[in-house]
């Protein structure tokens, strides 16, 4: 793998990373999705290693808990989606925001999975405590991404011709 | 993309609404606890691995939510979070966020996925405190 490409997968694995932290303070406010969506957009499947970098600090600054188990496949399932969906989505941001938005609806759903092991019903009950913070998940993807995923992908064309 | 006409784009707009609407509606009727009124008599045990105790004790309360009768054991420590009552510490045996140490709140013997606050207390209940390490 070229070195530019390495640098390059690593550096927007940090902005994933420093974009989260930059708005942690606000509960279910992020700009990973979007971000990730963008990344996939531009760059395919090389989004992956930008996921995996992501999941790699949180767990360098956070620790091991069950929580950073369900990072290693939510993140990496949007990067999917986002695979399967940009062929037909191209630069559809109205409908990317619906995508985003749906993640957000789903986030806690797909979260609660690892918490499975610990026991069904406790899985269940904390993915329907936390159904209200997935709502404002989701209508905080749908306007983030219909407010900056056009320029932040205009912007990351100009970063890959570089 | 000719695909994407306007109306298209509305459907699937519309679709996404009806589906947040749903999902809020049903958050609301999922989550209102029913809280019992009254006095109720129910246990509460406190573990601590690292302190090396262990206690379960039967209280009567009227409160209506595990928060309330929290807020009224003077031994319990505790602060008001962003998520309600956050317990801090129990008979001096206090939290160490910087060794992972934390209170964790039980119900039934399982880890509560809710705060003190939204638990309701229900007669013959069992509710806990566990001191755990580990995120």
């Amino acid at each position: 793998m070229p070195v530019v490409r390495i640098a390059r997968m690593a550096l927007l694995g940090a902005v994933l990373y420093v974009a989260q932290v930059a708005l942690a303070f606000l509960p279910n406010v992020e700009l990973v999705s979007l971000l990730l969506i963008c990344y996939t957009m531009v760059f395919g499947k090389d989004a992956f290693l930008c996921a995996a970098v992501f999941v790699l600090c949180e767990l360098l600054q956070w620790g091991f808990g069950v929580w950073w188990l369900s990072y290693l496949y939510v993140w990496p399932l949007l990067v999917l989606a986002a695979l399967l969906l940009r062929g037909a989505l191209g630069e559809e941001f109205l409908v990317w925001a619906v995508v985003s938005g749906v993640f957000g609806l789903c986030f806690g759903a797909l979260f609660a999975v690892a918490y499975l092991p610990v026991g069904p019903a406790y899985a269940v009950t904390y993915w329907v405590s936390g159904l209200p913070f997935d709502v404002w998940h989701a209508v905080c993807n749908f306007t983030l991404m219909l407010v900056l995923g056009k320029p932040v992908y205009r912007l990351l064309v100009r970063l890959a011709g570089i | 993309m000719k695909r994407w006409t306007k109306r298209r784009k509305i459907a699937i707009v519309l679709v996404f609404a009806v589906l947040v609407a749903v999902a809020l509606i049903g958050a609301w009727a999922l989550n209102a606890p029913s809280a019992q009124a009254g006095v109720k008599r129910f246990t509460l045990s406190v573990t601590s691995g690292r302190d090396g105790y262990a206690q379960t004790v039967e209280y009567e309360s009227g409160e209506e939510y595990l928060g309330g009768f929290l807020r009224t054991l003077p031994a319990c420590e505790w602060q008001e979070g962003a998520y309600g009552l956050y317990v801090t510490g129990y008979g001096g045996m206090g939290e160490d966020l910087s060794a992972q140490y934390w209170w964790c709140i039980l119900e039934g013997g399982e880890m509560a996925a809710v705060g003190a606050d939204e638990i309701p207390l229900a007669e013959g209940g069992s509710y806990g405190l566990d001191l755990r390490q580990g995120w």
